[in-house]
């Protein structure tokens, strides 16, 4: 049996052999996009890969020709969205729509020299800008997303928003990379960064353009197919929890800013805001706190510039509020408002009910502290990006970790990636998710502590992925399972995946599987690093299903083929062999596995033992159950004997025997053993049966004596040509009083019945 | 030329007012004009090598190519320092069909060719890494400081020096062959000695520098002679002929832009191969020293020699030095008599068409990179830019234009062509190498690796030479340069060419065996024996001193072991006792050369492969023989 059982599970274990291991992290080869038939493009940056997964946009240049572009992966068709200096494509499921910023003035409204957010239709053809009054009207494939609300009843066409600015090339209106797009292109999120007429206290609602009293730096969504401008940041009424509101209704603008300045020049890689592809979540990294979400009396979030990654709920409407994702403290938490706590902990500590996951003091003593991202102007990624729904944030942030314990030293020289569900009923701390730590507090101790550069998170929010030089990747959830890189090179990709909780480096050369990325770099001596923390993967994007990503990066051995990498780089020329790259996720279809059984080995049959088994219970009714396992057919039968009282014939007639002379003279009342109970019944073939024994008739009453009567069931099974077995088990006759009774009354009732 | 493009070139404008005032040259007219009617210039970018077979791969730029030479129109070559990890750095041909990879060795970063013969040329490559640092910690240098010999369809031999050393290999930047005994490759001056040249005599590689010290840049193979142009330093203090090692009859005011290398037998008076061009090519003005120009670009026709000269870029110059005044200058030489084209005191009417802007604009004049004689033609095409378009990179745009013997410059154009551009063709870099090895047929590199044509659409005779027709991937060990043993086996990259399985085919031919050098095995001869049963006698032949160690272990115990012994080469021999009860099942012979392992020719007799793994014999424990 056993032998059959080890067969089954060898026999088992083949055939998940061919299923596995379906969802593992294992990425197939890298495709080079940024290419059409005729050649590669000169440089391609900040890729975004559409829902469905059959377009990528970047912007770059191509034979020559800067703009945005748009690829159809499954061919070589190469598509113009934009050009000039347009920049930071995101894109739409279905990859109709591209969303991007330039200074072109691209229709008739925009009249500014600003960077504006524009929307292109690529169903339409473009032939340059739009413009009023062309002789034979055209479609326009261009939608202005940073534009003004138009009052009711006025003519539809978009007009730019004016801005007040002493650079009117560099601020504006700018759009995040990758993320600004809803999946329906119907939303476009955006943030100002020059004075403009977005949300003037006092809008005239006119047609009559506006001076722009609208600070800079707020976050706005535009609904295109309403022609609708949405103030996304708005300032927070502490009195009422909710935004603050002039006597039109309208929200109020946060006067300091509401966004992270570190950045806002055009162009710039990490801008804007970022936008759920449902369009009803937008996240951005915040200044001005307290000036837009809830905050502890005393708390490091009243310093204007202490940052913290914010998120608010646009679908719910206007009176929707904005909260923090992570940070120093968490007075929304329903502990914290009953605690009555003012002022948190210190030293920091989880069990502080008003706590956040972060430990915001200021890094240098005496200095303001700077909130959760530190950074400064580095060239990192700080927005927050979000899961389709919104409901989860992925950011990076290098204040302390509270629950992480004490940081190394220089931790604020790096960063941590992390995520935070955003469903209600979490506290921040509750919510967060770290998905690195750095491993060592030593400066230049690249492998351990190289900042995590940007970041992506898939649709469903299961996989977050991310570039960074760092190859040691300490946290044992998620594992980090590929062969990690001798050095630390160029920047690689690593994907997180949440759901088999494991890390893995998506990027590498096409030679060899565990082979890091490269460019063509000068000698160097040995021991120096001959990459920047600039050169690697960067803008990783998923498509709905998370299956496939699409990257950046300026490694010129992820494709064979790949040959737009100079030999030596300017650092201020944007030709720097970087391209546009997409990659899936192989999963591992179970394989049909022929499976099947050996039959049994040849050798001796097996044969079972050749004995009895019995148990035996009493019952109520003063018998007793045999379960006898029998081992093949045959005849059973049984015999219980027990001591009997005699009677007194007997006993004189005992008194002969040894037993009734010594019972006699004691003066006890003579016992003799007696067969009390038999039964026999025929088998054809073993196995379990049941035997039940009554006693005789002149036993019965013996039954309902105190203690029943004891007796030892003798048990002879025989079988032709086989050796006759014999086996006992002691047993107990006893007749319950509910038995005595029922069979008195239904002994009575047959004499009744017999009268 | 008188404004950058991609403004109308002036030059091309003032060449067609000239053309039409003065009607000069009705021949060279002609020709211009049946040369501009049927020829085009055209994108020509081969695709990189297939791994598999039916890949679709976007041409991408092969690198810089450092010289294209062609011996036919349908028999070319580059030499490439690569775009790895694509394309490997090497030597590409072009068949009159396509460009193809011929061979991932003997690349250059700025490498040179010269045929010497119909299957047979020269390369300045790349020199191998590994030679070990110098005391100071100085990296060998690598960079176009050796030679590949190619002939049969493989590198006959490879040339290199051990760094650090006197008589070391200098980057050569210059190398033309009179015939397949007699080339030459010249590079940069050697303190005290001259400049540096390397000469093939058709047995050997020898060091034969000349005297007059110049870096060498170019040189070509005209008449039965070779011309070398070399570069005149700016003074920087000391006496120029100290800082030039210049030797008469050249001195600082009377230099030599030009050497002349007699063939093989012939000598100058003074016994050297060298000897020094003239003064008076090029004619310099009044305000114009002789280094106020760079060393001339050349190329030979069949009738004529042609040589640019560009004015030495400010950067150049000593600062604070006052920058000379130079101008674009053109020679030409056709039977013996040198003529100025372009120059002081030859340009055209209008004057020198290239543009001679200063200041914040003078990095928009635009300058020669190559020169190339179009062979049945009294012309030459020019490749053109400027530094401010060459700073573009990837992004500049290619010029050529025509110049005739009268120093009108014609047929100036962009490359990519505007009909290309207009098919989404982007730019691919500025001009660089030119060669015509036809009438109608040129071709231009540009900085960036991608090929133009100038064709007229006649098909060529493809050509199916076996010597050009497969992949070269093995250059042998250099001569000159001690040899390391690699720690690692090669990687196994069989397959990965798409070439046929060689089971159930044939076998492709090796490389000639008599050609091949092969290291001769340190350890050759191994016998081994018991002798009274239980010692280990094992002989042996060393063929350097070495360091040698006798192991015997049981499976992975080591149950005997010999102490390391340093013995001289030669026969030796070592004994080991053994014990019966723990009888060894493998012996371990370990060898450290401590000299280097000379080489020999497999033409030679007698040199065959030695086995040195040990086969261990069998212990029999009484009246053991010889056991082998």
């Amino acid at each position: 049996m056993r032998r059959l059982s080890t067969i089954c599970s060898a026999a088992t274990v083949a055939l998940l052999a061919g299923a596995a291991p379906a969802g593992a992290d294992v990425f197939g080869p890298i495709s080079l996009v940024s290419t059409n038939a005729l050649q590669q493009a000169d440089y391609a940056h900040d890729p975004a890969i559409s829902g469905d997964g059959r377009y990528v946009a970047f912007d770059g240049s191509l034979g020559g020709v800067t703009g945005v572009w748009r690829r159809e992966v499954s061919s070589k068709t190469v598509e113009q969205v934009a050009g000039g200096d347009a920049t930071l494509p995101s894109i739409s499921q279905d990859g109709r729509y591209v969303s991007f910023t330039t200074t072109e003035q691209l229709v008739p409204g925009d009249g500014n020299a600003s960077p504006d957010v524009y929307v292109r239709d690529m169903s339409l053809p473009a032939f340059g800008p739009c413009k009023a009054g062309e002789e034979v009207p055209r479609p326009c494939p261009y939608r202005l997303a940073s534009a003004v609300n138009k009052p009711e009843g006025a003519p539809s066409s978009e007009e730019a928003l004016s801005y007040q600015t002493s650079e009117p090339t560099r601020y504006g209106s700018v759009a995040a990379g990758r993320s600004a797009l809803s999946a329906d292109g119907r939303y476009v999120a955006f943030v100002t960064t020059a004075v403009s007429n977005l949300a003037n206290p006092n809008r005239a609602g006119s047609e009559t353009v506006e001076t722009p009293e609208t600070p800079a730096l707020q976050v706005a969504v535009r609904d295109l197919l309403a022609g609708h401008t949405e103030l996304a940041s708005p300032l927070y009424e502490p009195a009422t929890g909710s935004p603050a509101q002039n006597a039109a209704g309208l929200d109020l603008p946060v006067p300091g800013g509401a966004v992270y300045s570190g950045a806002a020049a055009f162009p710039s890689a990490f801008q804007g805001a970022s936008l759920s592809a449902d369009g009803s979540t937008v996240a951005w990294l915040g200044e001005s706190i307290s000036a837009q979400a809830a905050a502890l009396p005393s708390d490091n979030a009243r310093v204007a510039t202490y940052t913290e990654p914010l998120w608010r709920r646009v679908a719910d409407g206007p009176h929707a509020i904005t909260r923090r994702v992570t940070g120093g403290s968490d007075p929304a938490s329903a502990q914290c408002a009953t605690s009555g706590e003012t002022q948190l902990v210190q030293p920091r500590t989880l069990a502080d009910p008003c706590g956040g996951p972060f430990d915001t003091k200021p890094i240098e003593p005496g200095t303001p502290p700077e909130g959760v991202w530190t950074l400064g102007n580095a060239s990192n990624d700080f927005l927050p990006r979000l899961s389709a729904d919104g409901s989860k944030v992925a950011f990076l942030a290098n204040a302390r970790l509270i629950a992480g314990g004490e940081e190394f030293n220089h931790a604020e020289a790096s960063d941590d990636l992390y995520l935070a569900d955003m469903r209600a009923g979490l506290t921040r701390t509750q919510a967060l998710r770290r998905l690195t730590a750095i491993a060592s507090g030593e400066v230049g101790d690249v492998a351990r502590n190289a900042p995590i550069f940007d970041l992506g998170i898939s649709p469903d929010g299961n996989q977050v992925a991310f570039s960074s030089r760092r190859t040691v990747f300490p946290l044992g959830s998620p594992a980090f399972v590929s062969v990690p890189a001798a050095v630390p090179g160029m920047r690689e990709l690593y994907s997180a995946d949440l759901a088999n909780d494991t890390l893995t480096r998506v990027t590498r050369g096409f030679e060899r599987e565990t082979q890091a990325s490269e460019e063509p770099h000068g000698e160097v001596p040995a021991g120096e690093d001959p990459y920047s923390a600039q050169e690697g993967a960067a803008s990783v994007s998923f498509t709905s299903n998370g299956a496939t990503l699409a990257f950046a990066s300026s490694a010129s051995n992820l494709v064979y083929g790949d040959g737009n990498a100079p030999k030596v780089k300017n650092g201020n020329s944007p030709i720097d062999g970087s391209d546009a790259f997409v990659v899936s996720r192989e999963v591992f279809a179970p394989t049909p596995t022929e499976g099947s059984i050996s039959s049994a080995p040849a050798g001796p049959a097996i044969t079972p033992l050749w004995r009895l088994g019995v148990t035996a219970a009493s019952r109520p009714d003063g018998s007793v159950v045999l379960y006898v396992t029998l081992p093949g057919a045959g005849r059973l039968q049984a015999a219980a004997r027990g001591s009997v009282p005699l009677s007194a014939r007997s006993a004189r007639r005992s008194k002969r025997s040894r037993a009734g002379r010594r019972a006699s003279t004691r003066g006890v009342t003579p016992v003799a053993v007696r067969t009390v109970a038999t039964s026999a019944v025929g088998s054809s073939a073993g196995g379990s049966i049941t035997l039940t024994l009554r006693l005789a008739r002149a036993f019965t009453s013996l039954a309902d004596q105190r203690g029943g009567l004891s007796s030892t069931v003798n048990l002879t099974f025989t079988a032709a040509g086989q050796a006759t077995l014999h086996d006992s088990i002691p047993v107990t006759f006893q007749r319950t009083a509910h038995a005595a009774r029922h069979r008195s009354r239904t002994s009575k009732a047959g004499k009744r019945r017999s009268r | 030329m008188k404004s950058s493009r991609p403004s109308r070139p002036p030059l091309a404008a003032l060449l067609v007012a000239i053309t039409l005032a003065l009607a000069v040259g009705p021949l060279a007219a002609m020709a211009h004009g049946e040369g501009a009617s049927t020829a085009r210039w055209q994108l020509e970018q081969p695709t990189p090598p297939e791994r598999t077979a039916g890949e679709s791969l976007t041409p991408i730029g092969l690198g810089k190519i450092g010289d294209l030479e062609f011996l036919a129109p349908n028999l070319g070559l580059l030499i490439t320092s690569g775009n790895p990890p694509t394309i490997p750095p090497g030597v590409w041909v072009y068949n009159g069909v396509r460009w193809r990879e011929l061979a991932n060795v003997c690349g250059a970063s700025d490498g040179r060719i010269a045929w010497a013969g119909p299957a047979e040329f020269w390369t300045i490559s790349d020199g191998r890494p590994g030679q070990a640092a110098s005391e100071t910690g100085q990296i060998p240098p690598l960079e176009d400081n050796t030679l590949c010999h190619f002939a049969g369809g493989q590198v006959a031999g490879s040339y290199a020096s051990l760094a650090f050393q006197p008589s070391s290999y200098r980057a050569m930047h210059a190398a033309g062959c009179l015939s397949p005994q007699d080339c030459w490759f010249g590079g940069d001056p050697v303190t005290h000695v001259g400049a540096f040249h390397l000469h093939w005599n058709g047995s050997s590689v020898i060091a034969e520098p000349n005297p007059q010290g110049r870096p060498v840049q170019d040189m070509r193979a005209y008449g039965n002679s070779l011309y070398e142009s070399v570069r005149i330093k700016p003074p920087e203090g000391g006496t120029h002929e100290e800082e030039e090692q210049l030797t008469p009859p050249e001195t600082r005011l009377t230099p030599s832009t030009m050497h002349l290398i007699f063939p093989e037998g012939q000598r100058s008076s003074s016994g050297s191969p060298f000897a020094s061009l003239s003064p008076g090519v090029p004619v310099y003005s009044e305000e114009e020293p002789p280094w106020a120009l760079e060393a001339m670009h050349l190329g030979a026709g069949e009738g004529a020699l042609w040589g640019a000269a560009n004015p030495l870029a400010r950067s150049q110059f000593p600062p604070g030095s006052e920058l000379p005044s130079g101008e674009v200058t053109i020679v030409r030489d056709a039977g013996g008599a040198w003529s100025q084209v372009l120059g002081a005191g030859s340009d055209p009417p209008g004057g020198n068409p290239f543009t001679k802007f200063s200041g914040e604009r003078e990095r928009e004049n635009e300058l020669v990179t190559s020169l190339a004689a179009e062979p049945g033609t009294e012309d030459a095409w020019l490749g053109i830019t400027s530094p401010a378009n060459s700073s573009h990179g990837a992004l500049a745009n290619a010029t050529v234009a025509r110049i005739s013997r009268a120093g009108v410059v014609s047929e100036q154009q962009p490359l990519p062509s505007t009909h290309e551009t207009e098919a989404g063709v982007g730019p691919k870099g500025a001009a660089d190498k030119i060669a015509c090895p036809a009438p109608n047929d040129c071709w231009l590199a540009t900085t960036q690796g991608w090929l133009f044509h100038l064709t007229d659409g006649t098909p060529l005779p493809e050509n199916t030479d076996p010597a050009f027709a497969h992949l070269i991937t093995y250059r042998p060990p250099d001569q000159g340069v001690p040899q390391i043993a690699p720690d690692a086996p090669p990687p196994d990259n069989s397959g990965l060419l798409g070439e046929p399985s060689p089971i159930g085919g044939t076998l492709p031919e090796g490389p000639a065996r008599n050609e091949a050098k092969v290291t001769v095995p340190l350890v050759s001869g191994i016998h081994a024996r018991l002798v009274h049963g239980t010692t280990l006698e094992l002989r042996f032949h060393l063929a350097v001193k070495a360091r040698v160690r006798l192991i015997a272990r049981r499976h992975k115990a080591i149950v005997a072991s010999t102490p390391m012994r340093t013995l001289a080469g030669g026969s030796r021999r070592l004994l080991l006792r053994l014990d019966p009860r723990r009888w060894p099942t493998k012996l371990d012979l370990q060898t450290r050369a401590l000299a280097a392992l000379p080489t020999l020719s497999s033409r030679e007799p007698g040199v065959s492969t030695v086995s040195t793994s040990l086969r261990f014999p069998t212990w029999e424990p009484a009246g053991s023989g010889p056991l082998r």
